[in-house]
């Protein structure tokens, strides 16, 4: 598939999702929103939100082993510069 | 059963979102690079949702009540005010310095490293906040 394609399809997805949560429960579907909600939880109106999150980590979950290649294969940046730098300093001192 | 379905819809979120590539913090530093070698394609992510969710909307706020709740919990502001510019443009520059945004990086918590650090840092900018509003 046309990455463009995939985008615009993925892009629906999420479009779906938010309609479903909006149409179920009412809710905008901002991720930082309802994540915020939990930080700290509300009694009451932690449920749905932790119950959200998990679907978001499932998803994850799941495509690690059904589609390895939507993740990036290297650590990006921080990780991979913090390696690059202790390689070296180690470099140095050997 | 409001657990069932904001699962689900969570599961379907992020679904799209892998689907569409945001979860591979290489396509967005290549899309946030407008003036380099600009990557596109996340524009068109935000394309589909804006069409589907735009056409839904509508349709969905027509009627009196949500399915599983009292009223709709939507946001009735419409000023653009300080706050709300210095939060778009601090999200942007976390975005472009992490590779990815709060949806993208809890879909990639389980493959650990940077996604994992990036959740429980923005967890914690999360806290410090709330304690701020306090």
């Amino acid at each position: 598939m046309h990455p463009f394609t995939a985008a615009l399809l993925g892009g629906a997805l999420v479009g779906l999702s938010a309609s479903l949560l909006l149409l179920l429960q009412g809710r905008i579907a901002g991720i930082s929103g309802i994540l915020g909600g939990l930080v700290p939880p509300t009694a009451g109106d932690a449920d749905w939100r932790v119950a959200f999150v998990a679907g978001l980590v499932a998803a994850g979950a799941m495509a690690t082993v059904a589609a390895p290649e939507a993740f990036d294969a290297a650590p990006l940046r921080t990780v991979g510069v913090t390696v690059f730098v202790v390689e070296h300093l180690l470099g140095g001192l050997r | 059963m409001k657990r069932v379905t904001a699962f689900f819809a969570g599961l379907l979120f992020g679904a799209g979102l892998l689907l569409g590539g945001m979860t591979q913090p290489s396509k967005v530093n290549g899309f946030l690079d407008v003036m380099g070698t600009w990557n596109p394609s996340l524009m068109f992510v935000m394309v589909g949702g804006i069409a589907t969710h735009g056409a839904l909307f509508r349709w969905v706020t027509r009627r009196p009540s949500p399915l599983l709740e009292p009223r709709f919990m939507i946001p009735t502001r419409k000023d653009i005010d300080a706050p709300l510019i210095v939060g778009a443009a601090l999200f942007g520059v976390g975005w472009g310095l992490g590779g990815f945004c709060p949806g993208p990086g809890l879909v990639s918590v389980t493959q650990g490293g940077n996604a994992l650090t990036f959740v429980g840092a923005m967890m914690l900018g999360m806290r410090l906040h709330s304690l701020r509003a306090r």
